[in-house]
């Protein structure tokens, strides 16, 4: 049985993550959207980290906040719009529908996931978890999964590529 | 009443890091349902990438801590949503491109 998650790491981080989280849906201005979310990544960094998960946490930042992000970032001021005039706010004008929606999508959820009896495992977890990501990885039984998603990387990037470049004005 | 909320907030098991992923995902939802900037609801989506990985990682913790399942499963759901986003934002170059303009509400015609 996993010992308990300690309380002063797991609610700061929760906080961090959900609130930047619900600012990345609410602010008007796209950039502050984009960087509020890799402040909830690197909160998700921080609770993979929390539940004994280093090299995730690692991976986390390095491929969300270190290119996801940034392609994000590319995106938004490739595409920029004209901004709002100054002075309308902050917030996008809240949309009462999808929120109702949404409450009752977090509260089906949580009610479920919650009630749920997880049979709790009695074993220990693994000294060196590093060693086992990398051992199941390149070994059995993730090898081609493995293979097969440098597959999907390498056709992601040359399709990205193809649709992206500058048409050929002839 | 009071006990056992007190001690529910003071332990934190796995029941808590599932509500968090719940309500990641939630907030993401609305976001995918809400934005009018294609940029900002491939932003929300990339929220319930993260919401989902955070249940992964928790079940994987709690239940299956020797074998690894959902760490792994995690890594994956990573780099496929990586490749998603590159492919996402290229499209939404070229739409830029032909349309001046990323609102989704806006894009409603297959030809023109």
């Amino acid at each position: 049985m996993p010992d308990d998650i300690s309380p002063y790491a797991f609610y700061p981080l929760a906080l961090l993550t959900l609130v930047s989280a619900l600012l990345t849906v609410r602010l008007k201005n796209v950039f502050h959207s984009a960087l509020f979310l890799i402040v909830s990544f690197f909160g998700v960094a921080g609770m993979y980290l929390v539940l004994h998960a280093e090299f995730l946490s690692a991976a986390q930042v390095l491929v969300y906040t270190g290119a996801i992000a940034v392609l994000i970032l590319f995106g938004v001021m490739l595409t920029h719009q004209v901004s709002s005039p100054p002075g309308a706010g902050q917030f996008r004008t809240m949309s009462w529908i999808p929120a109702v929606l949404c409450l009752l999508t977090a509260a089906t959820l949580g009610y479920v996931l919650v009630r749920s009896p997880w049979t709790m495992s009695q074993q220990p977890e693994p000294q060196n978890p590093i060693v086992e990501i990398g051992s199941l990885l390149l070994a059995n039984p993730y090898i081609v999964p493995f293979e097969a998603v440098s597959l999907i990387l390498l056709a992601a990037i040359v399709g990205a590529i193809v649709l992206a470049r500058k048409e050929k004005t002839t | 009443m009071t006990d056992f909320l007190l001690y529910k907030l003071s332990h934190v098991g796995l029941d808590h890091v599932l509500l968090l992923g719940a309500i990641l995902f939630s907030i993401g939802m609305y976001g995918v349902l809400t934005r009018r900037n294609a940029v900002a609801v491939l932003m929300a989506v990339e929220l319930m990438f993260n919401a989902v990985n955070i249940n992964l990682v928790a079940f994987s913790r709690y239940i299956t801590p020797a074998l690894m399942t959902g760490q792994i499963f995690a890594l994956f759901v990573i780099a496929v949503a990586a490749a998603e986003a590159a492919v996402g934002i290229a499209l939404i170059l070229c739409l830029y491109r032909h349309r001046k303009s990323v609102f989704v509400d806006e894009a409603d015609e297959l030809q023109w």
